[in-house]
């Protein structure tokens, strides 16, 4: 078992640069998640570290060895696809053994390993078929099992269940999580799934068109997202982001987005006044409040737009000063269209971003 | 609904069979009409089965399809191979290897025999040069004339057998070779172990088309060797033809055409029933 390590890998195909500057570093046994829109280089990256495409430059280390000139078969990694890539014409106990065959395993060995595998992902009754019988989720298991029974270094997972249907999905993740639990072996794993990111990873790597946003565990991406894009990825419903002006001040802080307004008093000082007609204000739908909070909190008066029903939770479209805003709140069945609402925000769960970057500051008061 | 299709094979497919059929139980001689056309039953086909020039064109045809077929398969896939490949230029290659199977079979024909000519031909040009002594009338010896129809044959259809192999290799996804590399496939164990079998459809049908194709060459034949030297290329298509249009033995000349008929339904029926269900079997599974 190892870490690995990623030095400044770029990648370009043509004068498309896919890949930008990447340094990354994950401790042995880490589950990392590689999240990001579809084309912003995270399933390039896999195959980079999976040594199926060569980086362009910059270096690859995995397990304390650097394995930029070595093929796919010395890395010591094993890689689960997203159209499951088993061999059509192998039954799933061939499919298993196939690896170990042409690493010259024994038969003894292979079976126990087979064995072992097809217990752990319960697959023992599909041995004897072929891929072309098994339902979604079971090429998925066997998937797994042929990188199972390699017990790599490195698991390497290209969004393995993007092809699943969602509840299918809800309980390969529960599984694979299990999966991680019980081996212990660092894994990546790509997605652009934001909640399979933050229920499985350890540690979230956020990408936008070929660059690393921001590295962190899912609560520091959840609640301190570095920048409205990050912001915007993670959370559903969405963060609700306002664009607006700002003028930082000594402790002041003022925000203007056409009627919306905000003044807020600071914990930060700021020495030398900075303004921005770029700024953009987050606010986490859980964040919005239709009881009064007791903390210091910015209270905003507007109407319902929609109500949609989620039987545990309201999703709450509301209209304050021409902002739309969605809320996420405990049910009210008295809540209808056109109504007038008065919500409140927890000054503390303010975020603000000011060119793209979020500001650090503590609000505190009105 | 269906009559018109059914009126069309019957016109055209059922009448001229049971027709030939029925001539080929007759003894007709064209240049003695006073013969009459006396029905003799299956005498045509006892006389045929004893035939020795019949069984040496049966023998000189199973070479030929066995020769042709066999090189045709192992460059169709080295064909399919190269041009299911990613390089510049891709499309114009493909488009270039196409051209000879594009190519009319009697144009190619006869091209191969200008090529082979033992004065003025290509091939000796490039081999001997001025040498003229040394010049070979490829097309006078009996092994070599064989060779240069099968070669000829080759040249022309292996790009039709790339074709139907390439079709092939690009329903193989590449994720499954992504992943036998990391299972530590080699290049050689990733075509062996992935490419090869998951080919056999492909192949199975390019050999179907290729074996009946070339039990029936004559074309060939016919403008490059007449059968000769001697008997050497004479194939039992081109015998057929030589007995019926040349010497007038329609009722002789009819049987053999008969017998290659039967023969190559029996064949079609072979592969539809083996290989036909094993290749339905394979994509239902």
């Amino acid at each position: 078992m190892a870490g690995f390590t990623l030095t400044q890998l770029c990648k370009s195909f043509g004068h498309t640069m896919v890949l930008n500057e990447i340094s990354l570093e994950a401790s042995d046994g880490e589950f990392v998640v590689l999240l990001g829109p579809s084309g912003c280089g995270k399933s390039t990256l896999l195959r980079i570290i999976a040594g199926l495409e060569a980086q362009s430059s910059g270096s690859v280390n995995i397990g304390n060895r650097v394995v930029d000139s070595l093929p796919p078969r010395d890395r010591d990694i094993a890689m689960v696809f997203q159209q499951y890539a088993l061999y059509p014409h192998l039954t799933v106990r061939e499919n298993l053994a196939f690896g170990l065959k042409m690493r010259k395993e024994s038969t003894a060995v292979i079976e126990k390993r087979i064995g072992d595998a097809a217990e752990l992902l319960e697959i023992h009754e599909l041995l004897d078929r072929k891929p072309k019988e098994l339902s979604g989720g079971q090429r998925q298991r066997v998937a797994m099992g042929r990188a199972i029974v390699r017990k790599p270094k490195l698991f390497l997972f290209d969004e393995p269940l993007s092809n699943l249907d969602a509840r299918l999905r809800a309980s390969m993740r529960v599984e694979l999580k299990k999966l991680h639990q019980r081996l212990g072996v660092t894994m990546v794993y790509v997605t652009h799934d934001q909640i399979e990111a933050m229920t499985l990873g350890e540690k979230i790597v956020v990408m936008d068109q070929g660059h690393i946003l921001q590295i962190g565990t899912p609560d520091q991406i959840y609640h301190h997202p570095i920048n409205p894009f990050v912001a915007a990825f993670i959370g559903n419903p969405p963060m609700n982001l306002i664009e607006g002006s700002v003028h930082l001040e000594g402790q002041y802080l003022e925000f203007h987005a056409g009627d919306f307004a905000l003044r807020l008093e600071t914990h930060a000082h700021i020495e030398t006044a900075i303004h921005s007609d770029s700024a953009v204000l987050g606010i986490r739908p859980e964040d919005i409040k239709l009881d009064i909070p007791s903390e210091p909190h910015l209270t905003l008066s507007g109407f319902i737009d929609v109500v949609e029903n989620l039987g545990g939770d309201h999703i709450v479209y509301l209209i304050s000063q021409e902002q739309h805003l969605t809320a996420r709140t405990t049910p009210n069945s008295r809540r209808r269209a056109e109504d007038p609402i008065t919500a409140y925000v927890p000054l503390q769960k303010l975020h603000v971003f000011v060119n793209q970057v979020r500001i650090p500051l503590e609000l505190y008061y009105h | 609904m269906v009559f018109p299709a059914l009126a069309v094979v019957g016109i055209f497919s059922l009448y001229p069979a049971m027709d030939s059929f029925l001539l080929s139980l007759h003894r007709i001689y064209l240049g003695l009409p006073s013969l009459g056309e006396p029905f003799i039953g299956l005498g045509n086909y006892t006389q045929l089965f004893q035939d020795p020039v019949a069984h040496q064109a049966f023998i000189v045809t199973l070479g030929f399809v066995i020769l042709s077929t066999t090189f045709e398969l192992l460059l169709g896939i080295g064909i399919a191979l190269v041009i299911h490949e990613h390089f510049k230029g891709r499309g114009w290659v493909r488009a270039a290897v196409l051209i000879p199977w594009a190519i009319p079979t009697v144009v190619a024909s006869q091209m191969w025999r200008f090529m082979l000519n033992d004065q003025y031909g290509l091939v000796n040009l490039m081999l001997f040069g001025d040498q003229v002594e040394a010049y070979v009338p490829w097309l006078a010896d009996p092994w070599m004339a064989f060779g240069a129809i099968v070669l000829a044959d080759v040249w022309k259809t292996s790009s039709f057998a790339g074709l139907l192999v390439l079709a092939g290799l690009q329903v193989i996804p590449d994720d499954v070779y992504d992943a036998a590399r990391i299972d530590g496939a080699t290049a050689w164990q990733r075509f062996w172990h992935i490419t090869f079998p998951l080919l056999k459809p492909a192949l199975l049908t390019a050999l179907l088309f290729r074996t009946i194709d070339a039990f029936r060459v004559f074309d060939l034949v016919f403008v490059m060797t007449q059968g000769g030297p001697g008997d050497a290329t004479q194939v039992i298509q081109f015998y057929g033809y030589k007995t019926l249009f040349t010497e007038g033995r329609v009722g002789y000349g009819t049987s053999i055409s008969v017998t290659v008929f039967v023969a190559i339904l029996i064949l079609s029926l072979f592969y539809v029933r083996t290989v036909g269900s094993k290749l339905l079997e394979q994509e239902r599974a």
